[in-house]
């Protein structure tokens, strides 16, 4: 499974390092600084496959789930009050990039429903 | 300002289960006996979940026939809004139009608090009490992972939130990268 695309990968590395960065800190709560650390030194290195496995470890952690495309598919099933048109955007997205996309656009009121607002 | 306007879920869902059933306990007294209330207070002192519902139940019914239809109305959307899963509580249209004919004269903004008390505690003791969770909050428990059978209530956690955020900043990256490749 791979969040990040190895197509990709080298002009995601220039082109967000903050969001790398934001990543890390998620890394490093989740799996430990040293973890994190690899994660930003990989990109640095623009070392594709240990990057991956570390946000696929990182995934795990945060779903319990070890697939990340199972993982996503169990996020969407956790707000039905979306339902049907997230879970049908993330299971019908053919790729994980596009998993992660569909969940993001509902950013705001997944948001609300986890404060409680809706 | 009326009580209409004063119905605030956010306060009910920081009160704990056994304070809104005793809030509750009232309002079996007032539309049902002081008899129900006795039963209410042994069947959940006994953890008897079932016969809590029945009589919470039935107090429901019973201020549905005795309260204006705008204010049950009104009621019904603040809880919907909040708990779309309480949809199953409400009664069918037919009903509706019955009580809108007998009690459009009836009742008062007091009886919105009323009625989504009790809806809530209908919610609460038929989906979430025999969780045995008494001295947790509404809203922690409304906020709990759990099939009940005909529903399911999730819990978001704070992992769920950073999972978001995660989420949110892959797809910034995504997006980076479009932008990035595109240039």
């Amino acid at each position: 499974m791979e969040l990040l695309q190895p197509t990709s990968f080298a002009s995601a590395v220039a082109s967000s390092r903050e969001q790398l960065k934001n990543i890390s800190i998620i890394v490093s709560k989740y799996c430990g600084q040293a973890k994190a650390d690899s994660f930003l030194a990989a990109c640095d290195n623009l070392d594709f496959t240990t990057a991956n496995i570390i946000l696929d470890n990182t995934m795990k952690e945060l779903t319990g789930y070890d697939p990340v495309s199972i993982a996503l598919n169990a996020f969407a099933d956790k707000f039905p009050q979306l339902s049907p048109e997230l879970r049908n955007k993330v299971s019908s997205a053919l790729s994980e990039p596009e998993k992660v996309k569909a969940i993001d656009s509902h950013r705001e009121r997944i948001i609300n429903i986890m404060d409680g607002k809706c | 300002m009326s009580y209409t306007q004063s119905f605030e879920v956010n306060f009910l869902k920081r009160m704990t289960i056994d304070s809104l059933i005793k809030k509750c306990r009232k309002y079996v007294e007032q539309y049902l006996s002081r008899n129900a209330a006795a039963r209410l207070d042994k069947a959940y002192k006994e953890l008897k979940f079932d016969e809590v519902r029945r009589i919470l139940e039935k107090t429901l019914k019973r201020i549905k026939i005795k309260i204006k239809i705008t204010e049950y109305q009104k009621a019904e959307k603040a809880v919907l809004d909040e708990f779309p899963d309480a949809e199953r509580l409400f009664a069918s249209s037919d009903n509706m139009k019955r009580s809108r004919n007998e009690n459009m004269e009836i009742g008062s903004g007091v009886e919105v608090v009323v009625i989504g008390v009790a809806i809530l505690v209908i919610v609460i003791a038929g989906a979430f009490i025999h969780l045995k969770l008494t001295n947790k909050t509404v809203g922690e428990v409304l906020s709990i992972g759990k099939d009940t059978g005909t529903k399911t209530f999730y819990c978001y956690t704070e992992k769920d939130r950073d999972l978001m955020t995660f989420i949110h900043e892959l797809s910034v990256i995504y997006d980076n990268i479009d932008q990035y490749l595109n240039n």
